[in-house]
């Protein structure tokens, strides 16, 4: 005869036979759940053309780690000191001075893009094909007084920048809806364009030889993925663009003033989730800090004070313009993750040309939030033959935000003794 | 890489070998590795996780070839071996870096080669722009033959921005290497290119297309005044003479920036773009005078009028440096003559007149010359503390008119008139007619009539023969596109139609009472006042259709300055009459699913004038019935339904030209068809599609003919086409391309550079100079050394310290200076090797050997640092260099570089001659010893060193030239075939025509 006891043993037993299904089930939905909810990573890159002044921007080689006494030019970013990482003795080992602005954040000169499967892609490209139609766009080149020469698809086009104002009308200003209509029917029109265009190709193809077709496949890819992205922008034309009370920004106010109206609208281009990859350049304009002549006059210093002094200047003012990102994003609630903007945006800081006597020995690397462990000064290995390729830090940066790779252009790994919370 | 010139020789041996067997030389440096390196990276030991005893010799594998390469560089920068081993001795390592160099070259070579074979090739920016230029026969600025991407202009020089018409402003610089962008396999295609092009297609075809009535311009006489508005400026004779003399405008200054003389009315551009035949009414006055002390002019030079356009959405008269169209010299007695001359002009651009030789302003004030020639009507200038200031500005303005009332004596030019006359005969314009035919519009719908029109087009566009099958996706298309909305699902009113009255009331009058007289088609559906063509005192009735999707309540908006009334099916719908101004005004009606008549009528009183009209309905809010007056009208020429053919067609044409039958040059076989050849001919003369000659020879066979051939390249190089090759080709040769990307920067110590907008000049020179060796077979030594150049006036002042010059017209110069001939030292040379800082004798060096010697030296080893001048203390770059030099590594090839460059230290950044470094009191030493031991102590005696080596200097441009002309990298192979041009130009006496001849009648040129 059934006794409750029984019945609870059974109960039990039931409870514990089914349990462990249970528990499975429970772990691989919320691993779902995970990547469902796999938190939105963003990339800020800040960056300018003519290196920056050595001596007053590495803390010296031999205070490694957290007690690093903080340089004249990276003073403005004292008060994040916890949030932010020096690397010393990183770069991408190659050298033809200006020519290797491009190779910031990919490490391959334009010309040896070939040789590299991706070719020259720079980080801020690969995330945005990633990121694919999540946002309204998918990336967003910014210049301020300089022309922006890092961003590059891995078909080793240089993506064009836009400056302030068409920044401000690219984030708020809404298309008429004629305009939105007219262009719904222009991508519907293209789209038909383009199905004859590749049968016609496809065609073609079969007449040719085979270097030929080799190079012909770069026509037919085009063809195939500018149909893609035709497609990937119709839904957004429905969508709303955010709305803002700032007006339009005045531009030509200056470089600090303009850099400034820039940072603001990068910080609420995030916050809007226009975007989640960021490039911008700066540079100087004859008469900013009432200094006249011009940022690459300075940079050939010659090592005399007054040039110098200028160079000071001037890269003080990046480093100004970064902290103030930091603060922009550290004070907004992330509603995307918990957190701050801050946690779940890497901002990184450099030059692909190491100082403006056009050294590409030693780049100028700063690296901030994204969830990096950050607070100290690394050294790395200065001798030739150990040294460690600052590929590792895109790489490390493309693996934090998500992207399940283990080379990126140059790389040889991620970067040594550079962590961050696991997602 | 490729290795020219002086090691050629042992180059080439090199590679037969390496052909036969990579391994044999590899294996031949082993021994080198066994001694040195198997210790740590062998069998036992593999440092670094590193092995070189399995180390392969197959260099086409990319990760051997890095491995090696490594070793090279470690061993190159004495990290290998390490330090507690025995240091190796330069007398050891240099035979094995020497010959691992070698091999190295050889497998990159190997890695970048084509078989020696063209690969298909996309067109580049320009060949794009100005193929879409003859193919769809589109005229203006942006399209002049010798465009170049953003180093285009108004007549020559200048800047065109990303706005405009350039139909490629938006593009991505094409892909280059050693100067070159337009070579098969390094040119990319990407879905951002493909993207842009296909834009790019749709607007050139827009802007080819016209179904608008033939426009209405009136022949503008301007007489008397050309310019109307009362300024004086910098121009206080010329403004006080208006005041004074009512038949004509004054010149009395060479122009500047200002002293341009445009007729005000056309501020903002001719407003229609077309061919326009000038005619200017002028005299010249005074050519000997009396006032030689204070203005001096060449007394037995002629004085020329400039005839220049300019556009006023890019600065306007004052924008860009120009050259003129045309100059006109003036009879020396002051009889007035007539000149007349024909151009294109685009809607936005303007002429204007400048006196290119006469005296400089800054010479002479009106109030000095009445001071010193005539006392008598001399007052000295009012103390400004004790008059008014209007009194005491009025004073250059009375003594400018008390010189002109005595009958001015200085030089000046009259300018009596100005007649801009359009010349549009034919309409529409055979841009148009070449896309749609000239038939009716029930015929152009039929899908004979589209095959057809799309069979004639993609001949064009794809420079070969088309059978009717390839174009059928095409076709098919367009009939998809009619069929699949016959009519246009707009908002706008459908066949609008509109009659203008002109006439003076103040109530709306019976319309249907009076004879309109103008009537027509207003495309797009929009109300549209202006094509009423009256500012004043007129009425107008528009009509057409409205189609209703959706039975419901309408509502009709009208803001009209003066009266209106809008109908909908003959019942008054808004009632808005009398005089009134912009105020609005809204009715509504209940309308039923289908199509309803509508009616608007309108009067005009006195100036303003507008008409608003806006409807709502279900779905819609506020969408408009008539024309924001920004654009210009659009009177339609052609019903709705044939505007609807053309679109489709349109659509068509675009799929055409984003084909890549059209964006690539393709050649199937090894030896060239005669429709491939005529495609590879005309790119590289003209950077742009065959003519219809070129295309009947080829269908004929007979280009390829060797006699045809020679007679069509002369006639290409006689052809105003040919421009895109003298200026192409040097900028390409030369590296000219490095202009701009390190420009001196404003405000610094080369800020005319900036300022004064040089670089195009610079460019414009190098190009004319160029054209002229090519026009006049000019010997190749012409490139070494000349005793002439060209210059205008801006180049001689402010690059060759001369004032001799008058004019912006450029012109062939005799030089007074032996350090200024030939082609390498001009300003455009020296300005691109140099970064708008500083020179270096280094990049200078490297320069000569790569691009005028045709050797390119090793790159320098990985780790090597840039040179960083310290400028506190006095150390030059000459004793740098040679501290540098002392490193037996660095010497090999810097005993070979940098020789060839401190020859032109003395040129600075921007080219200007130089005799010491800024702030330096020691003179410029710019002697050498050549690496051949030979002493050079200047530039003259380099210059007479280049031209013992004229053979490589023109083996180094025939590569080049063959190189442009196939779009391909030579390869080792070709060696054979350049040497055999070199020695039979040698023979036929070195002519730069000749050359180009040979080129194209070579091997190399007549196959893939």
């Amino acid at each position: 005869m059934p006794t409750p006891l029984t019945r609870r043993t059974l109960l039990k037993g039931a409870g514990v036979a089914i349990g462990l299904p249970l528990l499975e089930a429970m772990t691989s939905g919320s691993r779902a759940a995970t990547q469902a909810t796999k938190p939105v990573k963003r990339f800020v890159c800040l960056s300018n053309n003519y290196g920056i002044y050595h001596k007053a921007f590495f803390p010296s080689p031999d205070q490694a780690g957290a007690n690093y006494d903080m340089p004249e030019t990276l003073k403005p970013l004292e008060k994040h000191r916890r949030d932010f990482t020096v690397f010393s003795h990183l770069d991408h080992g190659i050298s033809g001075g200006h020519a290797c602005v491009p190779t910031l954040l990919s490490g391959v000169r334009p010309y040896l893009a070939s040789n590299f499967s991706e070719g020259n892609i720079s980080v801020d490209q690969k995330i945005a094909e990633s990121v694919g139609a999540q946002t309204r766009y998918p990336s967003l080149t910014l210049k301020v007084n300089e022309a922006n020469l890092v961003s590059f698809t891995r078909t080793g086009v240089q993506v064009p920048a836009i400056d302030l104002r068409q920044m401000f009308r690219t984030l708020f200003l809404e298309e008429s809806d004629a305009a939105k209509v007219q262009r719904l029917e222009q991508y519907e029109l293209q789209g038909s364009i383009l199905d004859v265009v590749l049968e016609q190709a496809n065609s073609l193809q079969r007449e040719l030889g085979k270097a030929d077709q080799q190079k012909f496949e770069e026509y037919l890819t085009s063809v195939r993925t500018l149909e893609k992205k035709i497609n990937q922008q119709k839904p957004w034309l429905d969508r709303p663009k955010p709305k803002t009370d700032r007006g339009e920004p005045l531009q030509g106010k200056g470089t600090a003033a303009d850099l400034k109206a820039m940072i603001e609208l990068i910080a609420l281009a995030l916050q809007t989730d226009s975007t989640r990859a960021i490039t911008l350049s700066s540079g100087f304009v004859s008469g900013d800090f009432g200094l006249s002549g011009g940022y690459h006059g300075f940079s050939h210093h010659g090592e005399r004070e007054k040039e110098i002094a200028a160079l000071k200047l001037i890269e003080k003012n990046k480093m100004i313009q970064m902290a103030y990102l930091m603060n922009l994003l550290k004070a907004q609630e992330d509603p995307m993750n918990g957190g701050t903007f801050l946690d779940h945006t890497t901002i990184l800081f450099g030059c692909g040309m190491a100082t403006g006597t056009h050294s590409t020995r030693n780049l100028p690397l700063l690296l901030a939030g994204g969830g990096f462990k950050h607070g100290d000064h690394k050294v790395y290995p200065e001798m030739q033959g150990n040294r460690v390729p600052a590929a590792n830090l895109l790489l490390s940066i493309l693996q934090n935000h998500g992207l399940e790779i283990d080379q990126f252009g140059t790389s040889t790994s991620t970067l040594a003794g550079l962590d961050w919370r696991a997602a | 890489m490729r290795v020219r010139g002086i090691l050629a020789l042992l180059w080439m041996t090199l590679f037969a070998v390496a052909n036969v067997n990579a391994a044999n030389s590899i294996d031949q440096i082993r021994p080198f590795l066994n001694k040195h390196c198997i210790e740590c990276h062998g069998k036992v030991k593999q440092e670094n996780d590193l092995r070189f005893d399995t180390l392969g010799a197959d260099l086409s594998d990319r990760t051997t070839l890095e491995t090696w390469q490594n070793i090279l560089d470690q061993v190159n920068l004495g990290e290998m071996p390490p330090q507690e081993h025995a240091r190796l001795k330069t007398a050891e390592s240099n035979p094995f870096v020497n010959s691992l160099s070698m091999i190295l070259k050889q497998a990159y070579t190997a890695r970048r080669s084509n078989d020696a074979k063209t690969v298909i090739r996309r067109l580049n920016r320009y060949e794009l722009r100005n193929t879409l230029r003859d193919l769809l026969h589109l005229e203006g600025a942006a399209y002049q033959p010798g465009a170049v991407a953003n180093l285009v202009d108004n007549n020559g020089n200048g800047r065109v921005e990303r706005k405009g018409t350039d139909p490629v402003r938006a593009f991505p610089k094409d892909e280059q290497e050693n100067g070159f962008v337009n070579l098969g396999d390094r040119l990319v295609m990407s879905d951002f290119l493909l993207k842009l092009t296909l834009e790019a297609a749709q607007e050139t075809l827009d802007s080819a297309t016209h179904t608008e009535v033939k426009p209405t311009v009136a022949t503008r006489r301007f007489a008397g005044h050309i310019v109307t508005k009362k300024s004086y400026g910098q121009q206080i004779l010329e403004g006080v003479s208006r005041e004074l003399n009512q038949d004509f405008d004054l010149l009395t200054q060479r122009y500047q920036r200002f002293g341009r003389l445009s007729p005000t009315e056309l501020q903002k551009g001719v407003g229609t773009s077309a061919r326009y035949r000038i005619t200017i009414e002028a005299s010249g006055h005074n050519q000997k005078h009396p006032w030689r002390e204070m203005i001096t002019n060449d007394p037995n030079s002629p004085f020329l009028l400039g005839l220049h356009i300019a556009d006023t959405t890019n600065g306007g008269i004052s924008g860009p440096t120009s050259t003129p169209l045309v100059q006109w010299e003036l009879p020396n007695d002051g009889s007035r003559k007539t000149f007349r001359f024909e151009t294109w002009i685009d809607d936005t651009w303007t002429p204007w007149l400048g006196w290119e030789n006469g005296p400089y302003d800054r010479q002479f004030k009106a109030e000095r010359l009445v001071e010193k020639y005539l006392p008598h009507l001399y007052q000295p200038r009012p103390n400004k503390n004790e008059v008014d200031q209007a009194i005491y500005d009025a004073w250059p303005r009375e003594m400018a008119a008390a010189l002109l009332k005595s009958d001015y004596q200085g030089p000046h030019i009259r300018i009596y008139s100005l007649t801009l006359e359009p010349l549009i005969d034919v309409w529409p314009p055979i841009s148009h007619t070449a896309l749609y035919g000239t038939k009716s519009s029930d015929q152009l719908g039929s899908n004979a009539e589209i095959e057809k029109l799309l069979l004639a087009f993609a001949q064009r566009a794809y420079r070969r023969p088309v059978t009717p099958a390839d174009i059928k996706p095409y076709a098919a298309l367009v009939r998809q596109i009619i069929d699949s909305s016959s009519q246009p699902k707009s908002r706008a009113i459908q066949n609008l139609t509109y009659k203008s009255y002109p006439g003076s009331w103040t109530k709306l009058p019976q319309f249907s009472a009076l004879t309109p007289d103008e009537q027509g088609v207003l495309a797009g559906g929009l109300i549209d006042l202006r094509a009423a063509q009256l500012e004043e005192k007129y009425g107008m009735v528009f009509e057409g259709k409205l189609e209703i999707e959706q039975s419901g309540e309408y509502q009709f908006h009208i803001a009209s300055d003066d009266g209106s009334r809008l109908l909908i099916d003959e019942n008054v719908v808004v009632e808005h009459d009398g005089l009134h101004g912009a105020s609005k005004k809204t009715g509504k009606t209940q309308l039923l699913k289908g199509k309803h008549a509508i009616r608007v009528e309108y009067f005009a009183y006195g100036k303003p004038n507008s008409l608003n009209v806006r409807w709502s309905g279900p779905g819609f809010f506020n969408e408009p019935l008539s024309v924001e007056p920004k654009s210009p009208p659009k009177i339609s020429a052609v019903n709705d339904q044939t505007a609807h053919v053309i679109k489709a067609l349109q659509a068509g044409y675009t799929a055409i030209l984003c084909s890549p039958r059209f964006l690539y040059l393709h050649e199937v076989g090894d030896r060239l068809d005669d429709f491939e050849l005529a495609s590879r001919l005309s790119y590289f003369l003209w950077a742009s599609m065959p003519d219809e000659q070129l295309m009947q020879l080829a269908q004929n066979g007979k280009l390829t003919d060797a006699g045809v051939l020679h007679s069509e390249v002369e006639r290409m190089l006689q052809d105003k086409k040919a421009e895109a090759f003298t200026r192409n080709f040097p900028i390409t040769w030369l590296r000219l391309d490095k202009l701009g990307k390190m420009p001196p920067e404003k405000g610094g110590p080369f800020r005319f550079y900036h300022d004064r907008k040089m670089e195009p000049l610079l460019v414009a020179q190098t190009a004319a100079y160029f054209a002229e060796i090519v026009q006049s077979n000019g010997k190749i030594q012409e490139f070494i050394d000349s005793d002439a150049t060209f210059m205008n006036e801006e180049l001689a002042v402010w690059f060759y310290g001369r004032s001799d010059v008058y004019g912006s017209q450029l012109r062939k110069v005799a030089l007074n200076d032996p350090r200024r001939g030939g082609i390498f030292t001009q300003p455009s040379v020296m300005t691109a090797t140099a970064n708008g800082v500083d020179t270096s004798p280094v990049v200078r060096g490297v320069y000569v050997l790569e691009n005028i010697l045709g050797t390119h030296p090793s790159p320098p080893p990985p780790d090597v640092e840039p040179l960083a001048p310290d400028l506190r203390e006095a150390t030059t770059i000459r004793q740098q260099l040679e501290l540098h030099r002392k490193h037996q590594s660095c010497n090999t090839c810097h005993r070979k570089i940098d020789p060839l460059g401190f020859a032109m230290e003395n040129f600075d950044p921007v080219g200007r001659w130089r005799d010491r470094y800024p702030k330096a009191k020691q003179a410029i030493d710019a002697s050498s010893t050549m690496a051949d031991g030979h002493q050079v102590e200047d530039i003259v005696a380099f210059k007479k060193m280049l031209l013992t080596r004229k053979k490589e200097v023109t083996r180094c441009l025939t590569e080049k030239l063959l190189t442009y002309a196939m779009g391909r990298i030579l390869e080792p192979i070709d060696r054979g075939e350049v040497d055999r041009i070199v020695a039979e130009l040698d023979a036929q006496g070195n002519g730069l025509r000749d050359l180009i001849q040979l080129v194209v009648q070579s091997e190399l040129f007549l196959t893939k």
